[in-house]
């Protein structure tokens, strides 16, 4: 990838934080949080994107951005009141902004006529803010920029000379109506390369206070010699600000902070703390050009294109003479990396994707490696207390805790989707004239990227038929004696070594008598089933099934609820659905936190190693010949306590036999299929539980129904994890509607040609 | 501090910033050795990197010991030299236009 197109991928990146950042914002803003913080932030979201769409000449989302950020900028500075109209308009606007950010990166196109409508609408807003300066009319030319100058006399110094010798620092007293601080920044080239320009950051100093600004063109070469694309120039502020601490100063500079070099100083604060802390500093030595002195120090240490490092400026003690000053530098450069990270932004670096599913692969052979080992020394008949042992018990645990950090390097916290949902409430809203709060919990909890990226379809179907099915309308909800507002909450927890995803809603619940009735139309089921409250509502996940009358824009997209389920399923999770007539229904996923590893079941069954999923597991027993009844010829159940289940033996469900040992003979394991349907599955014996490392069978092989992918045991051996649910002898319900068998389907795979050799 | 060179004259365009300072470097370099008037009229934008080649045209100018004037700066231009401090060349921005 060519250097701008790896900028590119980056800056494409920092817009879907920039553009998360700036949803939250405003649903904070919404929710009422007046914090100027906030504000602010989402301001700063807008003007990033605008500044790095510049750089890459993306003008339709330049265009955008533009107005976008006029707006905000009145609202910041207060000309605008962000009331509840005000912010459905910036929150419709981001959902604009963000459609913008993704066509310029997909090639896509966004829909002009609504993008324009959108923009106008924009406009309208800024037009009637009550004066006051924006940053885009600033952009384009610091037009109402009102800007007072407290010109400082600026004697031009020739191009190829330093300039006349700095006031000292301690000399600019600070006004006594306020602090003062003298800040100078020097750009670098990336600074302007990104569309960043030190006159806008100059005009945000001057919103905090009174600024004196002086030019330095100590650094400027002859035109001749210039390279016109580079940065020479730099700018010492005295900012008098009543209000402004040295963290609000910083902020002006956060999203260019590595892209020039920056010195803030409190004059008063650091000549109070030389005063009491630093005797050893000199107050009567001539003061030094500081910037002088780091420039110095960068010149010896770093290229010209280098990124500035604070630890760099430590070698200006040796290129100074003057090494207490230079001391002071390095101190004051290491305070800022301290109040930095002080302030909370943790430090992250980004890395291939595919970089860490390597290191995972890795990992995962080591989690291998060390199981075989472990198993040839216990073969050798070692005593577990040898040494050997022992080391390989160390071993062991290092090796899981590994295992573990590398895991957590692919969780990511479930915000990444949870965050897309605003905007998909307020688009179904709209088109379903239905009012909707959107409530989310939990949005920090973590889980595995893939489940993540796969989890993004089915939410996304789940919220729609929230919304669509399960809220009534406004009108209807005040008739039952409800707010108007429909609420639908979308919560994330950790659960048992599980995540646990729920879709609440307040709504109507679940129509039974209808789902009933559309199931027997259909021939779902025959009209005479007996069915409980709960299989009613499951009826819901069957394919083909849609209680929709007419097919909506918005649910009825040839999606049905049996694909959110196998969906889920096949993310190894499960979804559940309660729900209670008039008062809303909730939807639970429950999903493993990891794809990489899986806590299973070794079995043996018809000599063959499998692995059962521990998750699905309820319990397992020893079958007793008085419990099991056969039915027909194929099929019998058990009795578990007060309740009969089918009995299912698994060397027949995967054709590796035609006849079932004896149950007694054999051990049951009591499983739970995603729809919650039970079955005791007949294995041989149970070898024990262990977490193994998930291969998938698709990509290693090819798909085989009953297995869900393949393990690697201690002893080199493949060992195929069994998928409970396919090999779950029909469910009830589906057995009650056409009856087909999932045995005839399994019976033809001979899984057991996937033997390592 | 004038030569007997006739005066050239170099119109900024209405926006100066990273895209416009290659050519203006090339403009600028290209009348060396003679008296220069910088045009200001059209500027609405004038961003770090115009200033940069503004001050360094000026000092390089005078160290050649030319002429160089600001002549018409738009009310944009003033106001940006005014933010960015650069009153020197506010002053050469001001200076009566050459007869």
């Amino acid at each position: 990838m060519d250097p701008l197109a790896a900028i590119k991928v980056t800056f494409f990146q920092e817009c879907e934080e920039q553009l998360a950042e700036l949803e939250s914002g405003l649903l904070a803003m919404e929710a009422g949080d007046t914090d100027s913080e906030i504000v602010n932030a989402v301001f700063r979201a807008v003007h990033s994107i605008k500044g790095g769409a510049g750089a890459f000449s993306l003008e339709a989302l330049v265009r955008f951005s533009h107005v976008f950020e006029t707006a905000l900028d009145l609202v910041r500075g207060g000309a605008i009141t962000p009331d509840q109209d005000v912010l459905k308009l910036l929150l419709r606007s981001a959902d604009i902004l963000a459609d913008h950010v993704r066509a310029a990166r997909d090639g896509g196109e966004v829909d002009e006529a609504r993008s324009h409508a959108m923009a106008e609408e924009l406009e309208a807003l800024a037009g009637g803010g009550e004066g006051g300066g924006s940053a885009a009319e600033a952009d384009d030319g610091f037009g109402d920029f009102d800007f007072k100058p407290l010109m400082v006399s600026f004697d031009e110094a020739p191009a190829s000379e330093a300039p006349a010798t700095e006031a000292p620092v301690a000399e600019v007293a600070p006004e006594p109506s306020g602090r003062s601080f003298i800040i100078r920044f020097y750009p670098q080239a990336a600074l302007y390369q990104k569309a960043n320009e030190p006159g806008l950051l100059i005009r945000e100093l001057a919103r905090l206070g009174e600024v004196a600004v002086e030019v330095d063109g100590s650094g400027l070469p002859n035109l001749a010699e210039m390279n016109p694309e580079d940065a020479y120039l730099g700018w010492r502020v005295t900012l008098t600000a009543p209000k402004a601490d040295i963290a609000a100063v910083r902020e002006v500079f956060e999203w260019v902070e590595g892209d020039c070099y920056l010195d803030i100083v409190e004059p008063a604060a650091q000549s109070a703390a030389a005063a009491t802390a630093a005797p050893e500093i000199d107050a009567t030595q001539p003061e030094v050009d500081v910037m002088a002195l780091i420039r110095q120090a960068q010149e010896a240490v770093i290229p010209q294109a280098a990124a500035p490092a604070p630890a760099s400026l430590e070698p200006a003690k040796a290129a100074s003479p003057d090494a207490s000053k230079a001391k002071e530098v390095a101190l004051d450069a290491k305070a800022q990396a301290a109040t930095r990270e002080a302030g909370g932004s943790p430090q992250t670096i980004r890395v291939d994707l595919e970089r860490v599913d390597r290191l995972i692969d890795l990992v995962g052979e080591l989690v291998i490696n060390q199981a075989m080992l472990a198993q040839r020394v216990a073969e050798c008949g070692l005593q577990r207390a040898s040494s050997v042992a022992m080391g390989l018990d160390d071993l062991e645990h290092l090796t899981r805790e590994i295992q573990d950090s590398v895991m957590a390097i692919r969780a990511q916290p479930v915000k990444s989707v949870f965050q897309r949902m605003p905007r998909l409430v307020r688009e179904i809203a709209a088109m379903t004239g239905k009012e909707v709060r959107l409530v989310m919990d939990g949005e920090g909890t973590e889980v595995d990227k893939t489940v993540i990226e796969r989890l993004s379809d089915p939410l996304t179907h789940m919220i729609r038929n929230a919304i669509d099915h399960g809220l009534e309308t406004p009108e209807e909800r005040v008739a039952a004696g409800k707010p108007r507002e429909g609420l639908v909450r979308l919560a994330a927890l950790h659960r048992s070594g599980r995540i646990v995803i729920e879709i609440v809603d307040d709504g109507r619940g679940i129509n039974r008598p209808k789902v009933r009735q559309i199931a027997i139309d259909k021939g779902l089921i025959s009209a005479e089933a007996n069915m409980s409250d709960d299989e009613i509502d499951n009826l819901i996940f069957m394919p083909g099934f849609s209680t929709a009358t007419t097919i909506s824009d918005i649910s009825g997209r040839g999606v049905g609820m049996d694909v959110v389920r196998r969906s889920i399923q096949s993310l190894g999770g499960r979804i559940t659905i309660s729900s209670r007539p008039g008062q809303g229904s909730t939807f639970t996923l429950s999903l493993p936190l990891t794809l990489a590893v899986l806590d299973g079941m070794v079995v043996t069954v018809a000599g063959q190693t499998l692995v059962a999923p521990l998750t699905a597991i309820i319990e397992s027993l020893q079958p007793k010949s008085g419990d099991v009844r056969q039915l027909g010829p194929n099929a019998s159940v058990i009795a578990i306590r007060d309740t009969h289940v089918p009995l299912i033996d698994i060397g027949r469900a995967l054709g590796y036999r035609q006849n079932s040992p004896s149950p007694t003979e054999s051990v049951a394991l009591l499983v739970e299929g995603e729809g919650g349907a039970r079955a005791a599955l007949l294995v041989d014996a149970i070898q024990g539980q262990r977490q193994v490392v998930i291969k998938s069978l698709e990509a290693n092989y090819r798909p085989v129904p009953g297995i869900a992918a393949a393990t690697i045991l201690g002893d080199g051996r493949v060992a195929l994890i069994l998928d409970v649910d396919a090999v779950m002898v029909p469910k009830p319900l589906e057995r009650a509607a056409s009856g087909p068998s999932a045995q005839t389907e399994l019976a033809a795979p001979a899984p057991s040609l996937l033997k390592a050799g | 501090m004038s030569t007997d060179a006739e005066c050239a004259v170099v119109r900024l365009p209405s926006v100066v910033d990273l895209k416009a300072v290659g050519a203006l470097q090339a403009e600028f370099l290209a009348v060396r050795g003679r008296p220069l008037d910088v045009d200001a009229r059209d500027v609405t934008r004038l961003g770090g990197l115009g200033l940069q080649v503004l001050m360094s045209a000026k000092s390089t100018w005078r160290s050649d010991a030319n002429d160089f004037r600001i002549v018409e700066p738009s009310e944009d231009f003033l106001k940006a030299l005014q933010l960015f401090g650069a009153p020197h060349l506010e002053a050469a921005a001001l200076e009566e236009p050459r007869p």
